[in-house]
């Protein structure tokens, strides 16, 4: 295994009652990093991480987990906050933060103690000793994080953790998102948003249809796709048409295409020496959203956006 | 990585607080203290029914000197019917309708007759709701009998002296002791029985609240399924020795205020501390593999129904059991006793047994090792099913060489 690497995975390879989950998928996340793994419903994330945690066991290839190819023996160094949430109804809030930290290996007096610290500190304060079942949907997401943390772990792997927040919570996961990756910790979270993927993390992995279709920085990914050149002009017809790229197209008075290689300078005296009139050009560097496209296919694209309405709608 | 044990109790302390101190199990607790006691009230009131319903009384309708006759034989022969005393007798005088003096006799409401005997001790006739053969014929049959006997002996002036059975009574006979012990031993096997039926059916839905609330996720990422299930087994076993221990403290504050009550039993071959000890230790082992089969098999149920249909048939076998294990009381070398040992899940019921009838020590420390593996076995194999089937886990290799990988 590379050293500096909190999850290596190795051709990963995962099938239910003979339908293929995961398709030998290869990962590698650096230690202290904010990683995404992005894709639609049923892309293979959930299995992955699964597979990842040890909870259950790939049908071949190799996992890594902190340098451990048994996860289990490394549970005390990671926290695991699974896509369909879950607490006792009966504990308290203290109660269930402390109970998720003993089974990582933290002393129950010391998670209760952290608990209570946690909800303090994030305007629970009221809660403290609240079963979980008098809490709203909300709170009780937010207990469950912080009893994904409370034992300080390593590497923190959160699947779907923006799902069924609202506006106001999903801000307050991504600023602590980055408080424990500023304190040390690498995080792996999964989800079908890409605008979190893009806002926090320093590598991505696209997974679709149980295969990783791009592994890298999100700058590498929105790299692969040239610049988008958005242009208005004044006069429709004119000379300077022909200087326009094979591929562009025009929707509402508004022409789109990919910079050329050339640059925009033999474009711009094109337009200028046609008389075009120019009302509008810009030149923008394409988002994830795009470079999704690209990478994943127009399908998967939709399947993703459907994924982060369904997200919501919970 | 934490320890398996460390991880076992860390589940096992969660479920018992949790289960102790849940309203719900004051109602466990107190549910066998109430059967228990409505079993008293109940069995006392219908001990004195039955009494009152079953006691017969025949009317005798005649003469004073045959009546004495009748009620002498009668005092004869009682005291060796214990329990199940002969017919009271009463006597009518002979009216001029013998027929219709039966009629009015048996209307009677006061009077409660179950059958009327007339005619002389030479021509008895009785009449009631009573069965031909029946007990009641076959009484008063004995008692006419024993009558016209005395009375032909009366006649030849020959009544004899009583026979008088002299008595030794010696301190103890193996065969009395046997038969006695078998007592003991089949009330320790009742005992057991009935403990793990009224608490091991507990554990098949054991693992439906962490499926439910999807908890079982957290848990299955920070520790080993077969953790989690000796976690689970042990908290419950914590629990159901809470209720023993408060059912035996109710039980014994009841005795002190009706000290009358207590039956007892003969001393087992072992001797009393041993034996309980071994009682709980077999309880123990019995509970836990019992326990490790129905959470391996509870583990499976998506639903409450699932685990109601799963009940009966796991009652069924629990009774095939017991069954077995009655077979082998008192026959403990036999091809039958000791594949009731050998068998795990007949082995504590019968090793119970044999406790109280033999005082050999090493069956048992064999018995609990056996059993001791065997509990481990189950809960491997319910934990790799559980892994397989509901986490869809698909390893394909041995629990054994799981555990041996420590994953």
């Amino acid at each position: 295994m590379a050293s500096g690497l909190a999850i290596e995975a190795k051709r990963l390879f995962k099938a239910f009652d003979g339908k293929t989950a995961v398709d030998g998928i290869d990962l590698a996340v650096p230690e202290g990093s904010i990683y995404g793994i992005l894709g639609p419903n049923g892309a293979g994330k959930t299995t992955t991480l699964r597979m990842l945690l040890g909870i259950i066991d790939p049908d071949r290839g190799e996992r890594k987990l902190l340098g451990h190819s048994r996860p289990l023996e490394v549970a005390s160094q990671v926290g695991y906050l699974p896509e369909e949430r879950g607490l006792y109804p009966a504990m308290t809030a203290r109660e269930a933060v402390a109970f998720m930290g003993a089974l990582r290996g933290l002393p129950l007096a010391t998670g209760r103690m952290r608990a209570e610290e946690m909800l303090k500190a994030n305007g629970l304060a009221d809660y403290v000793d609240k079963p979980i079942r008098s809490l709203s949907k909300g709170m009780a997401q937010t207990v469950q994080l912080f009893g994904t943390i409370v034992h300080r772990p390593k590497l923190i792997v959160l699947d779907e953790p923006f799902s069924g927040l609202d506006a106001i919570n999903q801000g307050r996961l991504e600023h602590l998102i980055r408080d424990e990756a500023a304190g040390g910790a690498t995080i792996i979270f999964s989800t079908h948003v890409i605008a979190h993927a893009e806002r926090l993390c320093e590598r991505i992995a696209i997974i679709a249809a149980g295969k990783v279709r791009f592994e890298g920085s999100v700058s590498e990914a929105r790299d692969r796709l040239r610049p988008q050149v958005r242009l208005r002009t004044r006069v429709a017809e004119g000379s300077w048409r022909s200087a326009l790229p094979g591929g562009a197209h025009h929707d509402d008075g508004l022409w789109s295409f990919e910079l050329p290689q050339a640059g925009i300078e033999p474009l711009l005296k094109a337009l200028i020496d046609g008389g075009a009139g120019i009302e509008d050009l810009s030149i923008e560097r394409p988002g994830l959203h795009d470079a999704f496209v690209a990478i994943a296919g127009e399908q998967a694209a939709r399947e993703l956006a459907d994924s982060a309405a369904e997200g919501e709608a919970r | 990585m934490m320890g398996f044990f460390y991880s076992a109790f860390v589940i096992a302390r969660r479920d018992f607080v949790a289960t102790v101190w849940s309203r719900t199990f004051l109602f466990f607790l107190l549910g066998p203290l109430l059967i228990i006691g409505l079993s008293f009230l109940f069995g006392s009131m219908s001990g004195r029914m039955a009494r009152q319903d079953v006691h017969a009384t025949v009317a005798v309708v005649a003469k004073q000197a045959d009546f004495d006759a009748l009620m002498a034989a009668r005092e004869h022969l009682n005291p060796g019917f214990g329990a199940r005393p002969l017919p009271t007798l009463v006597r009518e005088e002979p009216g001029g309708d013998p027929a219709g003096q039966v009629q009015t006799l048996l209307s009677n409401p006061g009077k409660r007759i179950l059958a009327v005997l007339n005619g002389d001790l030479d021509r008895p006739t009785l009449t009631g709701a009573i069965s031909n053969e029946g007990v009641v014929q076959r009484q008063m049959s004995l008692i006419v009998d024993q009558a016209r006997q005395q009375r032909a002996l009366a006649a030849t002036g020959g009544t004899g002296p009583p026979v008088a059975v002299r008595v030794v009574v010696t301190d103890r006979s193996e065969g009395a002791l046997a038969a006695t012990r078998a007592i003991t031993a089949r009330a320790g096997q009742l005992l057991l029985f009935m403990l793990t039926v009224l608490l091991a059916g507990m554990l098949l839905s054991n693992l439906l609240e962490e499926k439910s609330n999807k908890i079982i996720e957290v848990l299955a990422a920070a520790l080993p399924i077969d953790a989690i299930f000796v976690g689970k087994l042990g908290a419950m076993l914590a629990v159901s020795l809470v209720g023993i221990a408060v059912w035996v403290s109710g039980a014994l504050a009841g005795l002190a205020f009706l000290p009358n009550q207590a039956g007892s039993l003969p001393e087992p071959a072992v001797g009393w501390p041993l034996f309980i000890l071994l009682v709980l230790l077999y309880y123990s082992a019995n509970y836990l593999l019992l326990g490790a089969l129905f959470l391996g098999i509870g583990s499976q149920a998506n639903s409450v129904r699932e685990v109601q249909t799963l009940s009966m048939p796991v009652t069924v076998g629990q009774m095939l059991i017991f069954l077995l294990a009655s077979y082998a009381v008192g026959a403990f070398n036999s091809p039958l006793g000791l594949g009731a040992a050998i068998f795990p899940f007949s082995s504590p019921l019968t090793m119970v047994a044999r406790a109280a009838q033999t005082s050999e020590l090493w069956p048992h420390l064999l018995a609990l090792a056996w059993q001791a593996l065997w509990v481990w076995l189950t809960v491997a194999l319910g934990a790799r099913l559980f892994r397989r089937n509901v986490l869809k886990s698909g390893g394909g290799f041995s629990p054994i060489r799981r555990r041996l990988s420590k994953r």
